[in-house]
């Protein structure tokens, strides 16, 4: 109080300029001036009409203000900001899942568990552990095919041979078209042959065919054999063939011109040097095309019986084994005898 | 300052911020959640929370004014109660009319009624200069309301 008077005695007294009376309105509607500063503005609002327009302003905007802040909020808005919880929150707490509806449920379920098994699937070594897995046979019948072919058995025709066709199985030529170089087979039993049996062809050499034909193999062009008769029914099975087998045959093929007048004249030969019929035909059965032989004669007739044969035209003669074996000093024939083809 | 008053500040400086409840709603929400963050922070002292308010809420609207999603119109449902007679018109201008610093130091001061103190502490400037621009923004306010727009 004492120093406030001896301001006022020894300062002389100066009146608030416009600008620091507007730059303290603030502080003297809110109560904040000092006792001097708040009566240097009472004493300059009076005097000047903008800053008391300013005060009405400052007033206007605080008693906008505390009309605006007595805004309220509603309990539930209040409690939907204070409880908000995110998203994650949400999944881990379930809330999400519970509200979901039945169908998305079970679809998420079983993708779920497709992709956990579809990974599972692919991530175990199948091939390490199926040592440890019963294993059943990989072999899958698809389709059964029973091919039946309509031939008609030739009299001569020995039960493997109509076995071999009941089953499905071909029945490959004997002797496929030869060259004629080819040569002719020696003789049984170590007896070597003195003379080549195509004298159309000398240069031939005499070797045995690389592979024989199996059993099963039938004389070209309709030929049909005839090997045995009826004791040839007692052909090995099917697993039985594939031994080695100890017989022979002799298989020969003749083109002749006049097939029809020779096949007797080659019947007498043949019966002269003690051959017979082996299979269920006469000698010299005449068929469509040629005259077919089926018969066994001694061995020791064997240079005689190419000899005759080669009176007639070049003969082709291959040895194939045979699962049948002959008698000791016998051997079996089989001669198919063919019309010469007529050159165009 | 009890949870609610700190929910009620950060839920009306969104609103009277933005004029968009769903808006002022997420924000809230996310200021809240950032506030709690912040005082959790500082040891949790009670004393800090207005100061917390004023950064969180300061750097929320900045963020928004730059990504410009202010709502163009007013957009209020039932769970903001505004007082009888209250007209949001003069607010809305005077959000056009003044500076963002002093919309806001009159919206932190005068409407939500947080101390100079903690909006200069939360701002980081001095307390005369958040007085200052409070007392700028009201006198804008109070001509915009008085429809004696001078300045």
């Amino acid at each position: 109080m004492i120093n406030q008077e001896h301001d006022q005695t020894l300062t002389p007294k100066r009146q608030l300029s416009r600008f620091l009376c507007r730059e303290m309105l603030y502080d003297f509607v809110s109560n904040n001036l000092d006792h001097a500063r708040r009566k240097a503005v009472d004493e300059f609002l009076p005097t000047d009409f903008e800053t008391q327009q300013e005060l009405e302003n400052l007033r206007e905007g605080l008693g906008y203000c505390s009309r605006l802040g007595e805004t309220r909020i509603s309990v539930p808005l209040l409690q939907e900001i204070r409880d908000y919880k995110s998203f994650w929150v949400r999944v881990k707490e379930g809330h999400l899942w519970r509200s979901w509806p039945d169908a998305v449920k079970w679809g998420i379920e079983a993708l779920v568990i497709s992709v956990v098994a579809a990974g599972v699937a692919m991530v175990i070594p199948w091939k390490r552990i199926s040592h440890f897995l019963p294993k059943a046979s990989n072999q899958f019948v698809l389709v059964e095919v029973n091919k039946e072919v309509k031939t008609k058995p030739g009299p001569g025709d020995t039960e493997a041979d109509q076995t071999a066709i009941a089953d499905g199985r071909s029945v490959p030529p004997v002797a496929p078209e030869v060259p004629d170089n080819t040569e002719a087979v020696p003789p049984p039993e170590g007896k070597k042959p003195t003379e080549k049996v195509a004298e159309t062809k000398p240069t031939a050499e005499v070797k045995a065919p690389a592979k024989a034909p199996t059993e099963n193999a039938t004389p070209p062009a309709g030929a049909e054999t005839s090997e045995v008769t009826g004791d040839e029914s007692s052909a090995p099975a099917a697993g039985a063939d594939r031994k080695p087998m100890k017989g022979y045959v002799y298989r020969a093929f003749m083109t002749v011109e006049g097939v029809d007048g020779k096949t007797g004249e080659i019947t007498q030969g043949l019966q002269a040097l003690g051959g017979t019929k082996a299979g269920q035909v006469e000698l010299g059965w005449r068929k469509a095309k040629g005259s077919y032989f089926h018969f066994s004669l001694p061995e020791s007739n064997y240079e005689e019986v190419v000899k005759l044969l080669r009176n007639f035209g070049p003969v082709r003669i291959y040895k194939d084994p045979h699962w049948r074996v002959m008698p000791e000093g016998k051997i079996r024939f089989i001669l198919w005898v063919e019309e010469t083809k007529s050159q165009p | 300052m009890t949870e609610e008053a700190r929910i009620r500040l950060l839920a009306l400086f969104f609103f009277f911020a933005a004029l968009d409840e769903r808006f002022a709603q997420s924000a809230a929400i996310k200021a809240l959640r950032k506030c709690r963050q912040r005082v959790k922070s500082l040891g949790n002292r009670d004393e800090k929370w207005p100061a917390v308010i004023v950064d969180v809420t300061n750097s929320f609207f900045n963020k928004l004014k730059q990504s410009k999603r202010l709502p163009a119109a007013i957009s209020y449902e039932a769970g903001w109660i505004l007082p009888e007679g209250v007209d949001l018109g003069p607010w809305m201008e005077f959000q056009k009319e003044a500076d963002l610093d002093e919309f806001l130091a009159v919206l932190w001061s005068r409407v939500l009624g947080i101390s100079d103190e903690a909006i200069s502490e939360g701002l980081g400037v001095s307390a005369g200069t958040v007085r200052h621009r409070v007392g700028r923004g009201l006198h804008i306010l109070g001509s915009v309301k008085r429809g004696d727009r001078r300045r």
